[in-house]
């Protein structure tokens, strides 16, 4: 399929050391029919003889010109029918491809207008995939701003802006809204003209196949003092101008009574659901729910640095409380005030305590992630409404393409990565493992454990195991907290994920692993039973169930998976030898959970029950 | 000992100083380049030899290096696997 013309106008705006390293980075790559149009101060030496060659031409300007007037320059001698690509010249371009790819995606649909990039350090940090603006502060936040890059955001994603550092601006919009700059020269200026492509009708995309690099820029106390001013300054005006527009990003409002700041899979997908509720214009006012009298801590930060979730915890109260959800345990369900009030929780055992169920009555509805759940709170003679609002996974940072690494021995790995407990059934795991495998093959478990309880010591529980030392070898990480961002790696870095325990409210890291193409091994009950199947995943069969652990307040009176070692070792072996057939299976789930099971549907389930469907 | 020292004695004690510091800066250097260069198994193996340890604190090596803490570490995943793989040492001969 033919596409129209491109012109590609690299505004040189740093040194003209950095302008040449941009010029013979792009002339490395290939630029097919594109025009090309070089806007920076002086002679325009630093163009390297490929692209003057190629026909490419130089604009001089001078060294205070501001964007805008750089473009125009640049747009006189362009073919008033080509799209346009703008670069600035601080980024490098490490793909031979990225034009192509620019040029695809903003031709793969019809009302696609802006391209963007992911943006990058060569230090191997993210400086961007994105950008949006909450109207509480009107700052243009950067989405995965300084992450460590792992290739997250791979995909093509619709977002509220792009940086027009590295940008593909299809002719209809230029046609439609002029050329971008415009008033600011800043990163406002990007954001303006991405709102002003969107209120047009064009789509503003970020291309997760296309990552330019670029440099940490260097500046003084000087630069940076005046770089804020002038900022604040656009700030101003952009709220100014935006605010009715911005202001009309939410349709409904809840207030979020959970916990962030914990270890823990609440706290994890708390912040996940968030941020989906956030994208899918609900207004969240965040609050601790938890505090004196609890079992959760008595407080928690009230900033973290993390911009999004700081907001939405310094949203003030509404004047009347409204829709209110307890994203919590069943036992604190009563605490926080509502017009209407709905309870959310989870169990990893067949039934709810009566406190729980209690609670849970007073609500006006119930939201459970699973149906083993609903069951549960059914069975426990829960009467009100109860519906099942599954969780997810992002699938920006949980994908089959993120960077792993890999053990260089070349050992297959089975990864598992739980908090120490019976529920998870480490001695189940760690004897069946031992006993399949031997010392001598190239296998290994690697066991990511947590364990908070003072009271357990972990080396003297593994040797109670009495784990033989010719038998399958067994790695352990111990009491390490990763970056959320970066959790994908790890799962890359194994070749099978094995949740073999008792029972789960749901067990975020199965399914984050299989999100990332991992072939898994999970217990045939509980949460699992709602979204594996044979299909996905190498179910693990349960003897029937027993007793679940009377210490837990929570779990007396229940029951739990009683997994089957048998065909635990039965499976591992399967696993160990068919790696093809597991392959496949992983790269099954992955297509699965990534169509199926994102935050983006919790929250667009959330969203129907707000509209009362 | 005397209250006070020989004037001979004062320099052999100097240059008793000075050599015991130019040893110390050698050790040092040594130990930040072992500490650079070897994995947490080697460290941990050859803090053991130097204090006149068995290099290896228990006949089961899965458990080498964990520390037991209750406390959380963060970490990055890229260094804390490849200290992991590290730690493995070379591979068993598949075929035996």
């Amino acid at each position: 399929m033919s596409h129209p013309p491109a012109t590609v106008v690299v505004l040189g705006t740093g040194s003209p050391d950095l302008t040449r390293t941009c010029l013979e980075s792009l002339s490395r790559t290939r630029l097919e029919d594109a025009r090309g149009l070089v806007v920076s101060p002086g002679s325009g030496a630093e163009m390297p003889e490929k692209l003057r060659n190629g026909g490419w031409i130089h604009a001089s300007v001078s060294a205070d010109a501001p964007l805008a007037a750089r473009l125009a320059a640049a747009m006189e001698s362009a073919d008033p029918k080509s799209d346009l690509v703008v670069v600035r010249s601080e980024f490098e371009f490490p793909q031979a491809d990225w034009l192509e790819r620019l040029r695809a995606c903003a031709h793969s649909a019809p009302r696609s207008g802006i391209v963007g990039c992911r943006l990058a350090l060569a230090g191997g940090k993210l400086l961007h995939a994105g950008t949006y603006v909450l109207p509480d502060t009107y700052w243009v936040q950067e989405i995965g701003h300084f992450e460590k890059d792992v290739r997250q955001f791979a995909s093509v994603r619709e977002v509220e802006g792009v940086a027009l550092s590295g940008a593909y601006i299809r002719r209809e919009v230029l046609e439609a809204i002029g050329a971008p700059f415009g008033d600011f020269d800043s990163v406002f200026g990007d954001a303006e003209y991405c709102l002003r492509a969107r209120e047009a009708g064009f789509q503003v995309l970020c291309c997760g196949a296309v990552t330019l690099l670029g440099r940490e820029p260097w500046r003084t106390a000087k630069d940076l003092d005046h770089e804020l001013r002038s900022l604040q300054r656009s700030r101003h005006a952009f709220r100014d101008r935006w605010h009715a527009v911005l202001g009309q990003r939410y349709v409904h409002e809840v207030s979020w009574h959970s916990i962030l700041e914990s270890p823990t899979g609440y706290a994890v997908s708390c912040a996940e659901l968030l941020r989906a509720l956030d994208r899918n214009r609900v207004r969240v006012i965040y609050r601790y729910a938890y505090g004196p009298g609890t079992p959760g801590p008595d407080s928690e930060p009230q900033e973290t640095g993390d911009h999004l979730l700081d907001v939405l915890r310094a949203r003030p109260d509404p004047p009347e409380p409204g829709y209110t959800v307890s994203y919590t345990q069943g036992d604190i369900f009563e605490r926080p005030p509502g017009r209407y009030r709905v309870g959310y929780t989870m169990l990893e055992v067949d039934g709810f305590p009566r406190e729980w169920v209690r609670q849970a009555s007073e609500m006006d509805e119930v939201w459970v992630p699973t149906e083993f759940n609903r069951r549960g709170f059914l069975d426990s003679g829960l009467k009100k409404p109860l519906f099942v609002i599954p969780l997810g996974i992002d699938p920006d940072h949980f994908h089959p393409d993120i960077a792993g690494y890999p053990n260089p021995l070349g050992d297959f790995v089975f990864l598992s990565s739980f908090e120490w407990g019976p529920r998870k059934a480490p001695d189940l795991l760690l004897k069946t493992f031992n006993e399949t495998f031997k010392a001598r093959e190239p296998v290994r478990l690697l066991c990511k454990i947590t364990n908070r309880n003072p009271s357990i010591r972990i080396v003297d529980e593994i040797r109670r195991f009495e784990l033989q030392e010719g038998g399958g070898r067994i790695s352990f990480i111990l009491n390490r907290q990763f970056p959320y961002s970066e959790l994908g790696s790890l799962y890359r870095s194994a070749d099978c994920y094995v949740s073999a325990g008792r029972g789960e409210g749901w067990d975020l890291p199965l399914m984050e692993a299989m999100a990332c193409g991992l072939p898994a091994i999970a217990t045939d009950w509980g949460a699992h039973t709602d979204y594996t199947h044979e299909g996905i995943c190498y179910l693990l069969r349960s003897r029937g169930t027993v007793p679940a652990d009377p210490t837990n307040p929570y779990y007396r009176e229940f029951r739990w998976a009683d997994p089957d070692p048998d065909h635990l070792r039965a499976l591992l072996r399967e696993v160990y030898e068919d790696r093809d057939g597991a392959r496949r299976r992983g790269l099954a789930a992955a297509a699965e959970i990534a169509a199926k099971w994102t935050w983006d549907h919790t929250a667009m389930r959330i969203f129907a029950r707000l509209e009362g469907e | 000992m005397t209250g006070e020292s020989s004037p001979a004695e004062m320099a052999r004690l100097r240059a008793r100083i000075r050599e015991l510091e130019r040893a110390l800066r050698r050790k040092s250097a040594v130990l930040r380049i072992l500490e650079r260069e070897l994995c947490l198994r080697d460290s941990i193996l050859l803090t053991r030899v130097a204090a006149s340890g068995s290099p290896y604190p228990d006949s089961d090596p899965s458990l080498f290096g964990a520390s037991d803490t209750i406390g959380l570490r963060t970490s990055d995943v890229e260094s804390t696997l490849a200290q992991v793989w590290r730690s493995l040492g070379t591979p068993p001969d598949a075929a035996e």
